[in-house]
């Protein structure tokens, strides 16, 4: 592994370790309330909010949605991508074409606007983020797998694999989706990337989900309830912090598998 | 000819998704179609609702439904918002007057500043400038670009009062809109600028395995030379239908930087917009977004078409 | 004659992590004006590194030992910008891959006109005309309209001719041409090597040729130099290694021609990472006595002759 892949790995773990048992890590409990507006001291290490909620405790329990979300979203995104990759890569001919062109398509939808009009309407909620996500972010995954398809589909083992007779669903679920684990897996850290910077965004403008408490939801709420103009700086400023940091530890994870980036700067 | 026919139909279907999206939204989701339409916190009299429906042919079958919306989109009219009391194609007319320029001119900045960067940086891989370049850029882009409007705002509007904090008006003069607009250009164009910085430094690596750049240097250019006159030509390329596909990502993400900055371009339309439930508001916008990635990618189409002969000559 | 280069003892390795990988080692010729000298020998034998090397066009990674002497100045002390000044107006270079080796997205009269411009005061115009004049003398009928022309448009052939153009355009006194015909079909190698002929009567430069292919070698070199894993193994006038050959490996070499019976010789070179006592050739000559395998063998003067084999030990 590359330096980069290490670090990443490193922070994102312990990110992971926190979401997972919230609990032993916050100091308080997120929804107990204490005074209002305490800056950062011995008692609350990062301050209190205008409820009184311990800010680190919020943040530690906020980790598990934003990551459960940017998983989630990432996940399901790569397994369309995938699946439509594979198909267009291997059947070619007239199926490839309408699904490439499919993918063409949908990867000129601004999907942000998409996102923030359907949250309108069905009322925030983590799953109809991740719904939405799945279905506008598997674009660039679909592209990148069929190509290696197609590259693939061409070789000796895949070749004698059909020779002796195999089903086609055998060829492609055996054969062929190893070999893509490599290719799909950075592409879906940066899904995870996007899908969380995204989570955030659509949160700010109050249509995160407020029952649960994402990394984003609490920006969105410093930021309305006037953190800033009140120079509360403790209470905006960990939230992003958190997302800008685990978002890049993906990307690093992510970037560092890629070809292009060529991080091994050191020859 | 293929190739051309096959770009055009796919703008056209894009487009054609966008609007059957925004025309099926209010009338699938739950609730009442015509409370779909008008939105929630809009007030309008019981007269004008059943008025309303039937002007809007809510009682008619959907393809007619579908014909009509699309008669009514060729003609410029994106449907009225009852909450601002005003047509939204006007009304987004006027935001985009803020929107346009602040985008066009950070898109602008970013590819100017992004791109030599990351040629740089793609050309000497282990330089120090470079590497800092790269990691930079990677830290940049991985903070939401509104997270970054806020610390920005936070340090020299709040802190050091070198800009306003509060937006400006349509009405006001040049300079206090130039004033406000520095800080907001500043922070989405060094975002587009890190983007770009990856996507070049990434292109201009793979261009250095070609064999151009090496002969190019036999024929006696300097290292810069080559870099600037032969492989930034060619890396630029892939970043052109990047930077088209950014577009929509782009906007978006100028959308929230307006909000920390209280801007009234589209994204304070947006978000007033999903405070005030006004639906109208929230499909036009998105049509005009996507019409707007659209233009980008017919555009860059046509500069891709310029810079390389092989895809002019099969057009 | 006059001397234009002397290649002493030059030995090139790559350092490649903590492998070293000699690719040249301990290599001496010398050119005239107006010679022709051939190196050939299999692919890996590290000919064309020698050519980069003259040129100064070798990757940073390299180590690079001994003496070019180019009209009594060592190449490899000069600075950067001096040798600039020299790459492409005194130093031809033609590399191999002339589709690869011209950038798809200039024009071919921009291409060839760049030495030009970079090395002399002209203006783009004139630069133009004498690229006119340089593609007349080779024979086209049209220049004009074959300067307007895209690399993409012409067959591997025409390219090879057009970068020949840009390499002679300012007359060089040194011409080195790696593989000046590898992947091009028989009409094409013709048209190049007429091209060469022409160059040689009328310009008077000295040129190293870089080839596999002895037919190519014979037809064109006054000298000839052939080499095996790195070292020269036989030198000489071109006829006579021909008639009177005196290494196994070159008589092996002149076996494999078609009108010998393409008898190949058996096994493969080694790799250049792996050093092992004796001769280089030993573990795949015909004619191995038991020293080969232990005393890698001198290489002998004999008048103009060099070669390096233990058959051939002065007594």
């Amino acid at each position: 592994m590359r330096r980069p892949e290490i670090l990443g790995s490193i922070v994102l773990a312990a990110f992971l370790i926190m979401a997972v048992a919230p609990g032993t890590f916050a100091p308080q409990d997120p929804y107990t309330r204490f005074t209002p507006y305490t800056p950062p001291g011995s008692d609350h290490l990062l301050g209190t909010n205008d409820m009184g909620h311990d800010i680190l405790s919020e943040l530690i329990y906020g980790s598990r949605v934003s990551l459960f979300v940017g998983f989630a979203s990432a996940l399901l995104a790569t397994m369309v991508g995938g699946i439509v990759g594979i198909v267009a890569g291997y059947c070619r001919g007239g199926i490839e074409d309408l699904l490439m062109g499919f993918t063409d398509i949908i990867l000129m939808l601004p999907w942000i606007p998409v996102i923030i009009i359907l949250a309108v309407f069905l009322g925030p909620g983590i799953w109809i983020f991740i719904l939405i996500f799945g279905a506008f972010a598997w674009t660039s995954i679909a592209r990148i797998i069929r190509s290696k398809v197609l590259q693939i589909r061409e070789s000796g083992f895949v070749q004698s694999a059909r020779c002796l007779g195999f089903p086609t669903w055998y060829i492609m679920a055996e054969e062929i989706g190893p070999n893509l684990f490599h290719i799909a897996f950075p592409q879906c850290m940066l899904l995870v990337a996007s899908a969380m910077i995204t989570e955030a965004s659509v949160s700010f403008i109050g249509l995160g989900d407020p029952s649960m408490k994402s990394w984003g939801v609490m920006l969105s709420f410093a930021f309305t309830k006037g953190a800033l103009i009140n120079g509360m700086w403790w209470w905006y400023l960990p939230p992003g912090i958190a997302i800008s940091i685990c978002v890049m530890a993906f990307a690093l994870i992510g970037y560092s598998r890629e070809k292009w980036v060529n991080f091994e700067v050191r020859e | 000819m293929h190739i051309t026919f096959y770009r055009w139909s796919r703008y056209f279907f894009s487009l054609f998704f966008t609007i059957c999206i925004s025309f099926l939204l209010p009338r699938l989701m739950p609730g009442d179609p015509i409370a779909n339409m008008i939105g929630q916190s809009a007030h309008v009299s019981d007269a004008t609702i059943i008025e309303l429906r039937q002007e809007l042919g809510l009682d008619l079958p959907l393809p007619e439904q579908f014909l009509q919306y699309l008669v009514n989109i060729a003609h410029f009219d994106l449907g009225y918002s009852y909450t601002l009391h005003a047509p939204v194609s006007s009304i987004i007319m006027e935001r985009m007057a803020l929107t346009i320029p602040f985008v066009g001119i950070a898109i602008v900045i970013g590819i100017i500043l992004g791109v030599p960067l990351g040629a740089l940086a793609g050309m000497s891989r282990s330089k120090k400038t470079s590497i800092l370049a790269t990691y930079g850029s990677i830290a940049l882009s991985s903070a939401p670009p509104y997270f970054l409007s806020l610390i920005a705002l936070s340090i020299l509007s709040f802190n050091f009062g070198l800009f306003p904090l509060k937006g400006v008006s349509a009405t006001a003069g040049i300079i206090p809109w130039i004033h406000h607009l520095i800080l907001p250009i500043a922070v989405l164009s060094s975002c587009i600028a890190a983007r770009n910085c990856l996507i070049m430094r990434g292109s201009v690596i793979q261009e250095t395995h070609e064999h151009y750049p090496l002969y190019a240097k036999a024929k006696g250019l300097t290292e810069r030379m080559v870099l600037f006159q032969h492989i930034v030509k060619n890396a630029s390329l892939p970043l052109i239908t990047q930077v088209a596909l950014d577009v929509g990502f782009i906007l978006s993400g100028a959308l929230f930087i307006e909000i920390v900055f209280s801007l009234p371009g589209m994204g304070m339309l947006t978000y007033d917009a999903v405070l005030s439930r006004d639906y109208p508001i929230l499909e036009g916008s998105l049509l005009v977004i996507a019409i707007m990635v659209i233009l980008t990618n017919i555009a860059a189409d046509i500069i891709y078409g310029v810079i390389d002969p092989r895809i002019r000559w099969q057009g | 004659m006059n001397r234009i280069l002397e290649v002493c003892k030059l030995s090139v390795s790559f350092i490649s992590g903590n492998e070293v990988v000699q690719a040249v080692n301990n290599v001496s010729f010398d050119i005239s004006q107006g010679d022709i000298f051939a190196l050939v020998g299999e692919t890996g034998c590290g000919k064309s590194v020698i050519a980069h090397a003259v040129a100064g066009l070798l990757p940073d990674n390299t180590v690079i030992s001994g003496e070019v002497n180019y009209k009594g100045q060592d190449l490899l002390e000069l600075s950067q910008q001096d040798l600039i000044a020299l790459r492409g107006q005194e130093i031809g270079i033609i590399l191999q891959n002339p589709s690869r080796a011209l950038n798809p997205l200039y024009t071919i009269g921009h291409q060839i006109r760049e030495p030009v411009l970079v090395h002399t005061m002209k203006t783009k115009d004139r630069a133009s005309r004498m690229v006119t004049a340089t593609l007349r003398k080779m024979g086209f009928f049209d220049p004009e309209s074959e300067a307007h022309r895209y690399p993409f448009e012409s067959s591997g052939g025409m390219n090879q001719r057009f970068v020949i153009a840009t390499s002679t355009i300012l007359s060089p006194d040194l011409l080195i041409a790696d593989e000046p015909t590898t992947g091009l079909d028989h009409s094409c190698i013709a048209d190049v090597i007429k091209e060469f002929e022409r160059i040689k009567k009328e310009e008077h430069c000295a040129m190293i040729l870089i080839t596999h292919d002895l037919t190519l070698a014979r037809t064109l070199a006054d000298r000839i130099g052939v080499m095996y894993s790195g070292e020269i193994v036989e030198m000489g006038e071109c006829k006579a290694v021909f008639s009177d050959t005196l290494h196994p490996y070159t008589r092996g070499l002149i076996g494999g021609l078609p009108e010998n019976g393409c008898t190949p010789i058996p096994g493969i070179s080694p790799p250049m990472s792996r050093r092992f006592p004796g001769c280089r050739f030993h573990p795949r000559c015909t004619e191995r006595m038991p020293i080969c395998g232990q005393v890698h063998p001198r290489l002998e003067v004999n008048g103009d002759r060099f070669v390096r084999c233990h058959l051939c030990h002065s007594h």
